[in-house]
């Protein structure tokens, strides 16, 4: 996956066979148990309606909410930082871990650590950080990075995750994930042991309570705070909410969303450091609130893209997402929210992403806290074309095709033509090679299907259907 | 101006920029957000609890020691527990193999680790695990056989009734809800348990005390 070009990445992951099947049969079988279990709430509709109403509530007072939660914070005896970006960010914890005198770190995933690249600039300070999901794990043994936000391994089978481990822990290539796994576990055990800061992301920040919540299946959150000198929360200030009812709101709808468990195996609510008498817990707790681009998009057009609980949901149902994989986005975040998101976050009004949808609603129809993705992105392409100039020669296709359209005569010739040229052009039922102007279209391995000898409405005419 | 206050003024600075329109805070109608519990609390529990990948059961006050006798009769590597349990089952300080006082390499090589849930939620089978200085956080977490005791009387309906009850402001620093064994499916998307975590958890809902 090392495409510059968006075109190049999207060439590289229709190329790669073994991913693609991965990809399609995970979120095939993720998206069906998602549905099932959304059917079971007493009234899910209403429950979207109210957890969207919390997002945009928040938002619309995010100045008040996140005062009030820092003020707990404080209270409760931990330390708030603020980040404009990145490098803010990465200096906040290494200046926390010289304070505490912590050399080396544990890490649960977080999609905003990846977003800031913040292992790189930890590492750049001479600290030791461990990626601890084993997802992470796995991706930071192999130098890759996730591909999904909530299956961040996705795009590996069983038999390259084996020979990452084998190699990166210098053990024996083990074919049962049973195994791989106890390998894992070994290792990590005398990671969390041995470090002595934990940096956790944050699903939520309640600010009535000044709490953290974390929804986790493998546990190595609690050993990120289990006994650590420093926990380090790093999040994004879109994650407040302002009460433990609305946590409860989000909650719900996040892991049934997200992996289609009624809850997830550890729902983990932090409320400050380790208290006095307490045998354990980390003996200082920092909070790190970052902005990186959140400020500048709460304040434009696409606000309500801050309203995403990342639950990955979108991904799942996406045709673009399940053909390509997240890496072809190039950014952190695939999938139909990466395609809003990462123009937003990295500044770029050129962004190509948004263009790569068919804008077919799937992805608004399953956001648990009812995204207009779709909406969103067509925003997206009309401030683009508003910006660059439309191109004349699309805009004359287009043209052209609405003035066929508009007759059923001139749509049946149209159709006639259509499907002469397609058999010109066609190998085998596909057309791969495109000629004239539709050369442009099939560069670089996008193809499509031929029509049939016979359309529909002749067969149909002929009584031959029906 | 040191980082947080110029993050805060840039949060005001772009709430201010926005229109007029200005979500108020939405009823949570009990009809909406609730997840009501036919029948009795106490099979629904046991029965999400299965459904998590735990292994449930009723037990009554008096045999709970024996019952956790029988569950870490083979655990050679040490059992631990916390302060709250002994406090409720005094008996079960006489357990076999429970490490008085453990240090941190007991800790690690305890192989069952037994705890007293705060409550237990019937909608989901999930367990509450709270930190405190009668608690202990390690029990809960190292070995890889967790052992919840659960009392009845400490059941609630749903997720959303047990976040109402909590009190935003004497809430323990760590509260786990646990529902199931550590997992994941990172490997090849095939689910594997004991992850990080404890791999097998026993739920034993205390019915009588």
């Amino acid at each position: 996956m090392t495409g510059s070009t968006f075109r190049e990445r999207v060439c590289d992951a229709l190329s790669d066979e073994r991913a693609r099947r991965a990809v399609m049969t995970a979120t095939a079988e993720r998206e069906e148990r998602r549905r099932a279990r959304w059917a079971e709430l007493a009234d899910v509709e209403g429950l979207r309606n109210i957890a969207a109403e919390i997002k945009q509530h928040t938002l619309d007072h995010l100045d008040a909410h996140l005062a009030r939660f820092i003020e707990k914070l404080e209270e409760l005896g931990v330390t708030v930082h603020g980040a404009a970006d990145a490098a803010e960010a990465g200096r906040a914890v290494v200046e926390i871990a010289e304070r505490h005198g912590c050399r080396s770190i544990a890490k649960s995933k977080s999609m905003l650590s990846e977003e800031l690249d913040l292992n790189e600039i930890v590492e750049r300070a001479g600290l030791e950080i461990v990626e601890t999901d084993l997802g992470e794990f796995l991706l930071q043994l192999d130098g890759d990075r996730p591909s999904h936000i909530t299956a961040p391994a996705v795009h590996k089978d069983v038999e390259s995750c084996a020979k990452t481990f084998a190699e990166g822990l210098g053990v024996p290539v083990e074919r049962e994930p049973k195994k791989i796994v106890a390998q894992a576990r070994a290792h990590l055990r005398d990671v969390f042991r041995g470090a002595d800061m934990g940096i956790t992301g944050a699903n939520l920040g309640v600010a009535e309570s000044g709490t953290i919540a974390l929804v986790m299946n493998e546990g190595n959150g609690r050993f990120c705070v289990h006994r650590p000198k420093a926990h380090v929360v790093v999040m994004g200030i879109e994650k407040v909410v302002p009460t433990l009812k609305d946590a409860a709101v989000i909650v719900k709808l996040l892991a049934r969303s997200a992996t289609a468990q009624k809850m997830t195996v550890d729902t983990h609510l932090i409320t400050g450091p380790m208290r006095t008498g307490e045998p354990d817990g980390a003996e200082a707790m920092h909070v790190i609130l970052v902005d990186a681009g959140r400020t500048r998009i709460l304040a434009g057009a696409q606000r309500d893209a801050l309203n995403c609980i990342r639950c990955g949901a979108c991904l799942n149902v996406c045709p673009v997402y399940r053909t390509l994989g997240g890496h072809a986005y190039g950014g952190t975040y695939p999938g139909p929210i990466g395609k809003v998101l990462t123009g937003l976050l990295e500044d770029d009004p050129t962004c190509e992403l948004p263009h790569a949808s068919s804008l077919c609603n799937a992805c608004r129809d399953v956001c648990p806290v009812k995204i207009d993705l779709p909406g969103m992105l067509v925003q997206l392409r009309q401030q683009q074309a508003k910006e660059t100039g439309r191109p004349r020669g699309k805009l004359f296709v287009l043209r052209a095709m609405m003035w066929v359209m508009k007759s059923p005569m001139r749509y049946r010739m149209g159709q006639r033509i259509a499907r002469l040229m397609m058999r010109i052009m066609g190998r085998k039922g596909w057309v791969t090679k495109g000629v004239g102007p539709v050369r442009g279209w099939t560069k670089g391995g996008r193809d499509i299907q031929t029509l049939p000898r016979k359309a529909f409405r002749d067969l149909w005419r002929k009584g031959r259907i029906g | 101006m040191n980082g947080l206050d110029a993050l805060m003024a840039s949060v005001k600075r772009a709430v201010a920029a926005r229109d007029g329109r200005r979500t108020p805070p939405p009823a949570h109608e009990p009809a909406i957000v609730r997840e009501p519990v036919a029948g009795e609390l106490s099979d629904r529990f046991l029965s999400e609890v299965a459904d998590a990948g735990m292994h449930g059961e009723r037990v009554k006050a008096e045999d709970v020691v024996t019952r956790c006798g029988e569950i870490v009769k083979d655990a050679t590597g040490g059992v631990i527990t916390e302060p709250a349990l002994l406090e409720a089952h005094p008996e079960l300080g006489d357990l076999a193999g429970l490490v008085a006082d453990p240090d941190e390499d007991a800790l690690y090589a305890a192989e069952v680790g037994l705890v007293l849930a705060s409550a237990g939620i019937a909608e989901t089978g999930s367990v509450a695990h709270q930190s405190g200085m009668m608690n202990s956080r390690s029990a809960a977490l190292l070995p890889m056989t967790a052992v919840a005791i659960v009392h009845a009387s400490t059941l609630v309906d749903d997720v959303y009734g047990w976040f109402a009850e909590l009190d935003a402001e004497t809430l323990a620093s760590e509260i786990v809800l646990i529902t199931g064994p550590s997992k994941s499916a990172d490997i090849g998307m095939r689910l594997v348990t004991g992850v990080h975590g404890p791999g097998v958890v026993h739920v034993l809902l205390v019915t009588d005390r």
